[in-house]
Order: C-alpha cells, then sequence, then structure tokens
C-alpha cells in the first residue's frame, strides 16, 4: 500500500527540491543566478513582470509560474537565445516559453528518476505592467527565489486542492 | 559545395533560430533552412525529394513531433530522411519513444550548443552528404576507372 508523504496542506518537497535543483543548474550555467534561502513573498510585488506557467499531470497534479520581472527578463532571455530581445517584443513571449519548457524537462527527468510519472502541458505565458500574481488561499503553494546583478525572479509552485503525494509501489 | 537542405519545425520562432544558428556554427555542411510552425505545417512542408533532414521538436500543439515522425515515415518513401528530436524532453521512456517507436534516427536534448550539435549529427549528416555527392565523388567501385 502506498505511503502518504505529506499533508495535504503542504506543497510536496520532493518536488519543490526537483524545481529548486533543476532551476539552480539552468541559471547557474547560463544566467549567473543564485538561489535565494528563505525569500520575502514576492507574489504580491507591483511591477512588469513577465509570467510563464507550465501544468503537470500525475500525482499530484500541481502547476508552477515563473514570475519574471522586465529586467530579469530581458537578462535571461539573451542568455538563453544569444541575443537581445526587448521586454515588450512578440520574441519575450516567444522564449520565456521555451525557457519554462525546457526547466520542464529536467523537472520531469529528476521526478521520473525518483518514481514520480508526470505529463507536462505546453507553457502560457502572461505579460504585463503594474500585475501582481494571486493564488487562491486554500492551495498550497510554496516559492523559490533567484537573484543576479539584474535583479530577482521567482518561481510559484500550486498544488492542485485535494490531491496527496504517494509514494510509487515497488 | 552541397548543401544540407533542413525541415526545422519547432512552435517557437526563437527556438527555430537557435537550431540554425547552432547547426551553421557546428560547421558540419552548408544548409538551407525551411521552417515549420508545428506537425501539420511541417507534414504540408515535407517532401522527400526536396527535404534531406528533418530537426523536430517534440511538444507542439495540432501534431505533436512524434506523431509527425510517425506520419513522414508511414508514407513509405521517407525512411532514408534522418529525423532529429531536438526536445526538452529527456526521460528515457521518452527517448525510446522517439528511437525505436516513432523511428526517429537522434535525439538532443534542449539546452544544446553547437559542439552538441556537432558531437550528436556529424554521421548523420556525413551520410547525407555522401549520398548527395555526385558519382565521382562518392568514391564507389568504379570510380577513378575514367578519369
Amino acid at each position: 500500500m502506498a505511503e502518504v508523504l505529506t499533508s495535504a496542506d503542504t506543497f510536496p518537497p520532493v518536488i519543490s527540491n526537483a524545481v529548486r535543483d533543476a532551476a539552480l543548474n539552468f541559471f547557474k550555467s547560463s544566467c549567473g543566478l543564485k538561489y535565494v534561502e528563505n525569500p520575502p513573498d514576492s507574489a504580491e510585488t507591483w511591477c512588469s513582470a513577465i509570467m510563464s506557467t507550465i501544468s503537470f499531470v500525475g500525482d499530484p497534479p500541481w502547476t508552477f509560474a515563473l514570475v519574471l520581472p522586465d529586467d530579469a527578463a530581458v537578462m535571461v532571455a539573451h542568455t538563453f537565445a544569444g541575443f537581445d530581445i526587448p521586454f515588450d517584443s512578440p520574441d519575450m513571449g516567444d522564449v520565456l516559453g521555451e525557457v519554462v519548457n525546457v526547466l520542464s524537462g529536467e523537472i520531469v527527468a529528476r521526478l521520473d528518476a525518483k518514481g514520480i510519472k508526470l505529463q507536462m502541458s505546453l507553457p502560457t505565458v502572461i505579460r504585463g505592467h503594474n500585475v501582481c500574481l494571486h493564488v487562491p488561499s486554500s492551495v498550497s503553494t510554496t516559492q523559490l527565489m533567484f537573484s543576479g546583478p539584474k535583479g530577482t525572479c521567482w518561481f510559484k509552485l500550486v498544488k492542485a486542492r485535494g490531491h496527496r503525494l504517494q509514494e510509487p509501489g515497488p | 559545395m552541397v548543401t544540407v537542405r533542413a525541415l526545422v519545425i519547432d512552435d517557437s520562432r526563437v527556438m527555430r533560430n537557435m537550431v540554425m544558428n547552432a547547426l551553421k556554427q557546428s560547421r558540419l555542411a552548408t544548409f538551407e533552412f525551411t521552417e515549420a510552425v508545428d506537425g501539420a505545417d511541417a507534414l504540408t512542408k515535407f517532401d522527400p525529394a526536396t527535404v534531406d533532414i528533418c530537426f523536430v521538436d517534440w511538444n507542439m500543439p495540432n501534431v505533436t513531433g512524434v506523431e509527425f515522425v510517425k506520419k513522414a515515415r508511414s508514407g513509405g518513401t521517407a525512411f532514408h530522411i534522418p529525423m532529429v528530436m531536438v526536445t526538452s524532453e529527456q526521460t528515457m521512456a521518452k527517448i525510446e519513444e522517439a528511437l525505436s517507436q516513432a523511428g526517429a534516427d537522434s535525439y538532443i536534448c534542449k539546452p544544446f550548443t553547437p559542439e552538441d550539435m556537432r558531437v550528436k549529427l556529424e554521421k548523420l549528416v556525413n551520410k547525407v552528404l555522401t549520398a548527395k555527392a555526385p558519382p565521382e565523388e562518392k568514391g564507389g567501385f568504379f570510380s577513378g576507372l575514367f578519369n
């Protein structure tokens, strides 16, 4: 019988650790960003930002949003694509979709190695000025922050309501 | 000079440019590119007579990359056209699905570098170049007899 690893009220650490490690690997090698321990909650900061999300179907279903303020988005886009992409350019949404797509591929591989099978969706990208990200208070979330010379970016991880992560069977 | 005609299939314009730039920088060959925005668009542009190699993303709307490879192969006239998956999917199950079940010839995980392209594709591209070379350059049994 499968063992319940976490309560429904907390975001599963096995998943947030996989996201953190995949992002560390990606950002350290390509953007010079560092992980911030115990970050302040930045989700309600008003700013010009771009948010790229992907959903994962599996046990549990969950979603992550990578939120990048404008300066950080321009830096990450330049490093990833190899050429300058202005914040308001149509290519900005395109490249940030690819960034989360590549990150998600590594996250899925890391969790697959732990026996957790997931399928990822296509990315969705939202850009705006003076935006803030609100998440319903009844779902479990966690946040990971990275900082670099051009500012900070963060991940908001949101687990679907009422699902419990179960340890895979033998 | 022999040109390799490549069909680059990805729903991201930026990623198509990254694939094309990496191939140019790999110096494997001189490439001529056709772009497709998803598997459905690729099926309309894929012609074994005019395409020498395909670079295929996996996760795309309408028709996925693996579906494109299967459909292109099912025509029966495209077995000799190398299909290279260029994708963020990197689990063993996905790699096996692409290579064993769909019939892709090579698998490159994103992100990639021109060096990754060179190492992974050298043999495939050389095979294409050899097949396209004029008969006297292929070095066959009778080559040189009439020089």
